[in-house]
Order: structure tokens, then sequence, then C-alpha cells
């Protein structure tokens, strides 16, 4: 089980004046698998277009530098990490060092190396948007506060960064809360190949806001969460697999783009979009927008259905072994077909041979426990009366089963029964059979071995735990003189043992 | 059976191959018309990752659909995809369990577009996309309930109805053949047939298709172009060579129809840029 928090509970324990997490930006109301993923630095980790797994890449694009700046210093991140916020409001005239954001800030914490402040300078000096300032630090021994113990050792040189609107910028923050966020909040997925990095997807984003005529600096990205994948360890950088979670400055930008990429009805076209490299990609690619709210709303919607679906198979009749298993068995192409072994079930043997026999006009309306005991009919040694008929394989409202019997010697016994003993089924609780007469529309139960290849793909998709247990009953249980070829000592152990194994469950 | 360690595609199995082509729904199965699908038998012959048999299993109302490519890797990323396509599914799927739920109001449902952005109105059919793909990623891809939950989708619907084979199927024999198949399809796959059978190779495939499918099935081909063979050749030094093929994708329809099949019907040429090929439907006579 997988527990999440619903938002509103998590908010409630929340003081909305000071983000509750030390230091990260991230979203912290965001229910995760595990809270302390939400603590996990995100870097713009650059993938290499052609999607190869890369080792830690260590020069991502110039550009990327300016673009993670931005976000490091964006409304959003200033809200969000008390911390920067107060430096902001006691500091010089707006800048923040940058070798405290390049080792504090989330966005940028992950580069590796992280890039020498002269690189990063030239960036932003070359940027012809006017969004940034940045100058070089004049240090003096009593802006060592700034820096903390990491750093104490070299307090000299340096620059910093500050936005050229940070009072407007402060005074915006000062009137967000949580919501005025999650209402700027849209999930965005198949983001184009090439744009899956954090750098580049503020790029994206901002391409597909801003008109490609706009001149105005401006910064419609404000916070990309990339979600988490749920075998990520705490710390780890989640990877962009095509989708996020993103956070834009207005509600007119989150409208824009879940109404210009609609979820339902995957555009084809540029119509009434600007038509530019980024917008014909986002077209190929099928990229799509949800506003956050039903984001959150089918988060929990999956959950739970998830829940239901483990229940269901936790429960189920079905034999698939561990439920959280199932699929992997049921999906696993079953490998080169081995040529049964003729007539005979050993330990070596991949299912029991002559244990499986189809019958049909069963009742629709019967129950396998109804079924086992009209089909052990023939077993009458006493204490074994349920035992000839391992396993009844029924779905409610067919009118055709497939029985597994424990041996081949029990398949004989049963099919000479009802090939002695016509019977029908004469309602869904009928245990014993009638003998169905010329007059009724009841037809008698037929039953059939399956051999050969049906027999096989039969038992194919049987989960091999499964299987395997029945070629064991199948081997120990046949008597030495139907098996002379019988072979491994369990072969002989007493069938009393057999019986004392756990079964599964019969319940209806 | 291919070895998932080769590197070069030699029999076309490429990997990665709808990195370059991320489209649920593909406009070649887009063009086909439904009759082909509906309540059918569908084999799909060198699947790759089963994103056209996904579609055809969840969204064609077909009744069985089995997928078999050479590479078991591929195989194995197919049954991924079947999962995948699963975990995004609308939650309410089961016609026919909906008389069981009246009380409870019916969520709406459309088709996902499958030509040009337009919502196709026919039978009301589950949402395929319902749920994004971030949650497979944050909590684990959705278990599939057995045939008899009484909620979910029964034998006949997906993804009961979809398998996926790993095998060489112009030279054996897969299982589900010895029922038979309404209709086999080959998309952009018959080069690679070719080549590495040569003619007689290509011949087997066309009479396998020929014996699997009843009278009035239908055998849908996307062949390749005979120049696109030479590249083939060149970046799989491994194929034979050309020299020994006698027949021309051209004659293709000649001896369809010397096997008993009847006059194609060309439905055009569909996809972009590398990829226009034509689409023929052939229908088996007799």
């Amino acid at each position: 089980m997988f527990p999440f928090i619903p938002r509103k509970v998590a908010q409630a324990g929340k003081s909305t004046a000071a983000t509750a997490s030390s230091s990260q930006s991230r979203r912290n109301t965001l229910p995760t698998t595990s809270t302390t993923r939400d603590s996990a630095a995100e870097g713009g980790q650059p993938v290499d277009v052609k999607g190869k797994r890369k080792a830690v890449d260590t020069d991502p694009a110039v550009e990327d530098y300016y673009s993670l700046l931005c976000l490091a210093l964006s409304d959003h991140a200033i809200w969000a990490d008390s911390h920067l916020r107060s430096r902001l409001i006691n500091g010089s005239d707006g800048y923040i060092p940058l070798r405290y954001l390049l080792s504090h800030s989330p966005v940028l914490t992950g580069l590796d190396p992280s890039p020498s402040e002269t690189v990063v300078a030239k960036v932003v000096r070359a940027q012809e948007c006017a969004f940034l300032d940045i100058r070089v630090l004049v240090s003096a021994p009593s802006r060592a506060a700034w820096y903390g113990k990491d750093s104490a050792e070299d307090v000299l040189g340096g620059y910093e960064v500050r936005r050229r609107d940070w009072p407007e910028a402060l005074r915006r923050i000062h009137q967000l809360t949580e919501d005025d966020w999650a209402a700027r909040s849209v999930y965005v997925e198949n983001i184009p190949f090439q744009y899956r990095t954090t750098a580049a997807i503020a790029r994206f984003i901002h391409s597909l806001t801003v008109s490609p005529s706009s001149s105005e600096p401006s910064m419609p990205t404000q916070h990309i969460w990339l979600p988490p994948h749920v075998q990520d360890k705490p710390g780890d950088q989640p990877k962009c697999k095509g989708f996020a979670l993103i956070s834009v400055s207005t509600l007119a930008q989150a409208e824009n783009l879940a109404h210009d990429w609609p979820w339902d009805v995957r555009r084809t076209d540029l119509y009434n979009v600007a038509d530019t490299a980024e917008a014909q990609e986002a077209v190929k690619f099928g990229f799509r927008v949800m506003p956050r709210a039903r984001w959150d709303a089918l988060r929990e919607e999956y959950l739970a259905y998830r829940q239901t679906l483990l229940d269901a198979l936790a429960y189920s009749e079905h034999e698939t072994g561990e439920a959280q298993e199932t699929n992997t068995v049921e999906e696993h192409a079953p490998s080169h077909a081995t040529a049964p072994s003729l007539l005979t079930t050993d330990l070596s043997s991949p299912y029991p041979q002559g244990c499986l026999v189809f019958v049909r006009n069963v009742h629709p309306e019967t129950n396998k426990t109804t079924l086992r005991a009209l089909f052990s009919q023939p077993f009458t040694e006493s204490g074994a009366a349920d035992a000839g008929v391992d396993y009844v394989d029924f779905s409610k409202g067919m009118d055709t089963c497939y029985l597994r019997l424990a041996s081949a010697r029990h398949t004989q016994l049963l099919t000479a029964f009802f090939a002695a003993n016509s019977k029908a089924q004469n309602g869904g609780l009928d245990t014993t059979g009638v003998a169905p007469s010329p007059g009724t529309t009841l037809k008698a139960v037929t039953l059939e071995v399956v051999e050969g290849i049906r027999e096989e793909l039969y038992w194919n998709k049987v989960p091999e735990k499964v299987r395997r247990q029945a070629v064991e009953k199948a081997t120990a249980t046949s008597t030495a003189s139907d098996q002379p070829e019988n072979v491994g000592e369990e072969a002989f152990e007493p069938a009393e043992k057999k019986r004392k194994r756990k079964r599964r469950k019969r319940d209806e | 059976m291919a070895s998932s360690s080769s590197s070069t595609p030699i029999h076309g199995n490429y990997h990665g191959y709808y990195i370059k082509r991320p489209f649920a729904n593909d406009p070649r199965v887009a063009v086909l018309p439904a009759s082909i699908f509906e309540g059918a038998r569908v084999l799909d012959v060198g699947c790759n990752e089963g994103w056209v048999t996904c579609e055809i299993a969840q969204s064609k109302g077909a009744k069985k659909v089995v997928g078999v490519d050479i590479d078991d890797k591929l195989v194995r990323l197919a049954w991924k995809r079947r999962r995948h396509v699963w975990t995004l599914q609308d939650p309410f799927t089961s016609g026919k369990h909906q008389e069981e739920h009246e009380t409870q109001p019916v969520r709406k449902r459309r088709k996902v577009d499958g030509d040009n952005g337009e919502a196709e109105a026919s039978k009301p059919s589950l949402q395929a996309d319902y749920f994004p793909a971030s949650f497979e990623h944050m909590f684990s891809p959705l278990p599939i309930p057995p045939v008899d939950y009484p909620d979910g989708p029964g034998r006949t619907e997906f993804p009961h109805n979809l398998t996926f084979r790993a095998a060489d199927w112009v030279n054996n024999e897969i299982l589900e053949d010895k029922e038979g198949y309404d209709a086999v399809l080959a998309f952009s796959i018959s080069k690679w047939i070719h080549l590495n059978g040569e003619d007689e190779g290509l011949m087997r495939f066309f009479r396998r298709v020929h014996s699997v499918l009843r009278v009035g099935g239908t055998f849908v081909l996307e062949p390749q172009e005979w120049e696109s063979y030479h590249k083939a050749r060149r970046m799989n030094p491994k194929l034979k060579s050309l020299e020994h093929l006698k027949l021309r994708p051209d004659d293709f329809e000649r001896i369809l129809r010397d096997i008993g099949f009847g006059p194609p019907e060309h439905l055009g040429k569909i996809g972009e840029g590398g990829f226009k090929r034509p689409i023929d439907v052939y229908t088996k006579l007799n």
C-alpha cells in the first residue's frame, strides 16, 4: 500500500507563514510515496538527446546556466524558501551571492561539478534580456555571515546576482498563498525528447507562453517538479520522463497552456498557436496539459483504484500467486515449448501430463465448490473424496470449465465414471447431477481429456509455482503401478503428506 | 529467435523504434476500415514493442490480438507496453458489466481520436489515456485483474484479449495459429522477411498468411520499396546479397493473387518523412 497524504491534510500541519521544510523550494505538500523525497535536490541534469543513459554530464549547455539561475531566483523560489527570502530582504540591494545560490538552490545544486562563478557571470552578462543583474562581490570580513561554514575558507571574490525587479517581486510574493500557486500550476506530458531537462523545460514553456515578438523580460516558468520514480531513493535526482508539474507566473498563462494543449483530442496542427520550432515539436510529440487540480484528483483516483485491484487479486479465486507479482508472471512470454514427455509425469515434467479435463455444459450459475463435489463423485476412497480434483478452473457465467486432476489415474477414473453415467447439472447447486431426460433442455456434461498443444497452452498460462505444485502432486499421488518410470525420492512420499500441504482458497 | 544481444537489427528489430514515432494512434491503423478489427482475431507480424498491437486490442473491438516478433527483448517490452496502456486506461472499462452498475453515474466516454483530432462518436468506448503517465512512474503500474473480476474487462477485451509471442513466425507456428485469424497485419516487415529468407522465405510467409486466414479474412500489407533494400543490406552486412532475390515488391500483388487473395485495396501512402508507404488490403478468396 502506498501511503499518500491528501493535500488538505498535509497543509493542515504546516504553517503558512514560513515553509515547513528547512530549505528546499520543492513543493512540500505534494504527496509522494516518501516525504523525504520532497527534499531531494532537483538538478538540471541534461540528457543526451538520443536518450542513452549517460554518466553525470560535466558540461551542460551554457544557456542552461541562465535558465537555472532564473529558476533559482523565480518568484516561486523566493516564496518557497524562507532563507533565500530573508537574505533578499535583509541584504544589499537585492543581491545574493552566486556562491550561495550554487550551493543551496535546489535547481543548481544538482549540477556536478558546480560551474565556476566566472562562467555563470559571463553567461548572465551575455543575455540581452535584462532580467538579472550581476556584479562582482566586494568581499569583506563582515560578509562572512553570508557564506556559512562550508565556504568559510574562501570569502574573497566571486559574484552576486539579483532580480532586477526584486522589490516588485517581493511585494507580489507577499500576497501569494499555496492555493495561488496551485492555481498557477499545470501538469504537462509528452515533453519533446530534446527538452527533457529542467533548464530546457523552462525554455520550452517560455516559448509556448510568451509571444515571440515580445521583448520584455519575463519569466513564465516559476517552478518545475519532476515526479520521482517509485524506486528512487531519497536524495536521488528524478529523471525527466516527459512529464512534469510546472508552476507559471500568472493564472492566464496556466489557463492558456491548458487551453492550447488540451488533454483530450490531442492537437495535430498549429491552429491558434504561435508557429515556433518548439510548438511544432510539441505537436509532433503530442504535448498536452491538464490543470494541477485535475491531476490531483486523478492521483487520488489512481491510488484508490490501485488498491481496489490489489484487494481483488488478493482475494481472487484466480491462481495468480502473490497479488503484486501477478502480472509479471502473466506477462512473461513463455519461452521455448518443450516437448512433453509421453504419459508419465515426473519432477522434470513442465506440467502434469494427462491431468487436465475440459468440461462442457455445466450450469452457468454454478460455482467451484459445487463443481468440485459433482466431479469428485468417482473418487470414493475414504478420506480422499476431494483429493482427486486438484482445482476447478471455472469462471462465473460460463458453461464450461477445466478440471485439474491430482493424477492421470484420477483423470481416467473421472472420465470413465461420466462415460458410464451420463449426467446433466440441474441448477447451480446440483452436486450430483441428473440423468438428462429427452424432454428437457438440460444437456449432459461432456468431459474431454485435454492433450497435446492445448494441454501445453493451458498449463503455460498457470503460474510456475502452481504448476510446479501440480507436477509434484501428480508425481506423488499416482501409484507406482501406474507410473513405473517415476524418478526422484519425492515420488515415494506418502500421500498424507501431500494432503497436509496448504490449500488454496476456495471461497466463492 | 533473435538474440537480444545482436547490435544490428538484422530482422528490422529496431530497438527504440517508437522514440521517434511517439504516437499512440498509428496513422496506418487509422486508415483501415473498422470492420477489419471488430470482433476479429488479429495477428500482427513483426509487432516490435506492440504499440500497434495494443492499440488494436484496446480500441478496435478485436476479440483476440496476437503480436509476434522474432526478437524476444522486444516482446518483453511489448508485454510492458500492454501493462502501460492498461495503466493509463479509464477504470470504467467493461461495457458488459454496466448493467450491474446502473445506479452509479455512467462515466462519459469518448474514443480517443484516431484520425485528425476529432473524437469519434461511434460506440461508447473507454478512454485510453485517462490517467497521466506520471502515476505509473510514481506508484508503479496498475495490476491487471483476473478475467472473472466483476468490474473488469472480460476475456475478449483489453488487456485479456492480447498476447505476445517471441517467434520466427515465417518458419515456426505459434499456438494461436491453430484457431486461425480474421486479419493478419504485416506492417513494414516484408523487406526483412525477404532479405533474411530470400524469395523462398517470402513465399513461405505469404502462403502461411493465406493458410491461417479464414475465407474472407484480410491481409494488410505495408511493403517497403525495393530501393530501401539496398540500404538495409549495406547496414547489415550479415544479410545475404540482393542478387539472389528475383522477386520485387511490385510482384507482390501478382503473387498474392496467385496464392488465393483477391485484388488489393490500395489505401494510399501514409506517414511523414521517410515512412511513406502504401497500405494494401487483400482479402482471402478461397
